[in-house]
């Protein structure tokens, strides 16, 4: 369902045919980059991840848990810290 | 994974906090914390782990869960009741994620696959524009992260977007950017890679071919300043249609793509209260694994891919990210200054 919005939305963004170079920018109309943004932008249901509320670092999740009398949750990854879709 | 109920049961029961691998071998504080609780046991290769523990130290487990639960609540009432177990503040020195800049800015980042239809219009991304996934039901369900927005968050110091503010603005006049804001828009964020997932993507300074920013002023009135953004960037291999015949074509990786912005200045707040950006890219060549593979999001051709940059709110501490999901490589990449 929201690939059809999402499809929906990019029927409006004719005007776009790929990258042009920047020697003479033209600024998109509000319209066209209104409609581009959000539908780049996550999607109701989509990155479900960021619906939790991730701490960046272990010891203000650890203060917050023992205020709290909660476990710590951590998702850790290697570059770099998850809140993706990895 | 990401369910209505295993989002409810981590909100109302767990402080979920999302960090990179290499804080477990950190010196210090939060180092010892993890290395107490035998983390270095489950954590044992650089991929993404998922690991719940006491505020006493106790490894209570992997996934969040009920039964992760019921071994905490069988823990002492000492090591699990609300303000037991006092944790001191960490000294400044013995912080291993960096925080955001004093009097900063911080935008989200997020990063889309797409696709076009016949007529060349933009469209999202299927599991069929991907041909090592091949519209597959199970290789989709498995590769779900591949249709989803990926975000992280670009962080600008209070003197940077300061200097995005024109002193006496006049419609129609164009500012440019400075590089050091450009060049991190590039090497950090508009990265094809943040797109698929939030290890490394870094992009050398080496590789970066165009990273240029223009203001344009678009209108101005006491109270606000509005400013169109306008820029082009271009990293890695220049196109090349006959070598671009990936999965597993000979064209080094690329990337390309506009850059437009709509920026609102309160003149009374003295803040951006708009900060909103697209960058309708497209990618071609050979990404690689670690091992030089072929990667899954590889494409024939110039695909494409867009990022949207948004003001953060501040409402959640996920907005304190460390940009490319690794502060502290990210900045000793060069992130605020000198680069690599």
């Amino acid at each position: 369902m929201k690939y059809q919005r999402l499809a929906a939305v990019a029927v409006l963004m004719a005007a776009w045919a790929g990258p042009i170079r920047a020697d003479e920018p033209k600024p998109l109309p509000d319209d066209q980059f209104d409609k581009l943004h959000q539908l780049i932008k996550p999607q109701a249901g989509e990155s479900r991840w960021m619906e939790i509320h991730w701490y960046p670092n272990i010891w203000e999740a650890r203060q917050k848990a023992a205020k709290e009398g909660k476990p710590l949750f951590i998702w850790a990854g290697s570059g770099g810290a998850p809140a993706a879709g990895c | 994974m990401w369910t209505d109920a295993s989002i409810k049961l981590i909100k109302e029961n767990f402080i979920a906090a999302a960090v990179p691998t290499e804080v477990q071998d950190a010196k210090g504080p939060e180092g010892e914390f993890l290395r107490d609780a035998g983390i270095k046991k489950h954590w044992v290769t650089s991929s993404g782990y998922m690991s719940c523990v006491s505020a006493s130290g106790k490894l209570l487990g992997g996934a969040p869960s009920a039964k992760v639960l019921e071994g905490f609540d069988k823990l002492p009432k000492d090591e699990r009741e609300p303000g037991a177990v006092t944790v001191p503040d960490l000294k400044p020195a013995e912080k291993v994620i960096p925080s955001p800049p004093e009097g900063g800015l911080i935008l989200k980042v997020h990063g889309r696959f797409m696709s076009r239809d016949d007529e060349g219009q933009l469209r999202a991304i299927k599991g069929d524009d991907f041909p090592q996934i091949r519209g597959k039901e199970s290789s989709i369900r498995s590769h779900q992260f591949l249709f989803e927005p990926n975000t992280e968050y670009m962080w600008l110091t209070k003197e940077e977007w300061q200097s995005l503010v024109p002193a006496k603005p006049v419609k129609g006049d164009k500012l440019p950017v400075a590089s050091a804001i450009s060049e991190r828009m590039a090497r950090f964020h508009l990265s094809p890679r943040r797109a698929l997932t939030s290890e490394d993507g870094i992009v050398a300074k080496k590789d970066i071919k165009e990273a240029k920013l223009t203001l344009v002023i678009d209108d101005v009135s006491p109270q606000r300043i509005r400013l169109l953004l306008v820029g082009f960037v271009h990293h890695g291999s220049d196109y090349d249609n006959d070598k671009a015949t990936s999965p597993n074509g000979p064209l080094g990786f690329g990337y390309e793509t506009p850059i437009h912005g709509v920026l609102e200045y309160d003149r009374k707040k003295e803040a951006f209260v708009r900060f909103d950006i697209v960058a309708p890219g497209e990618v071609w060549g050979r990404w690689g694994d670690a091992n030089g593979k072929s990667q899954t999001i590889e494409r024939p051709g110039r695909s494409p891919i867009g990022f949207a940059f948004e003001l953060a709110t501040g409402d959640s501490p996920t907005d304190r990210l460390p940009p490319a999901g690794n502060g502290g490589r990210a900045l000793r990449a060069g992130y605020f200054g000198a680069s690599k």
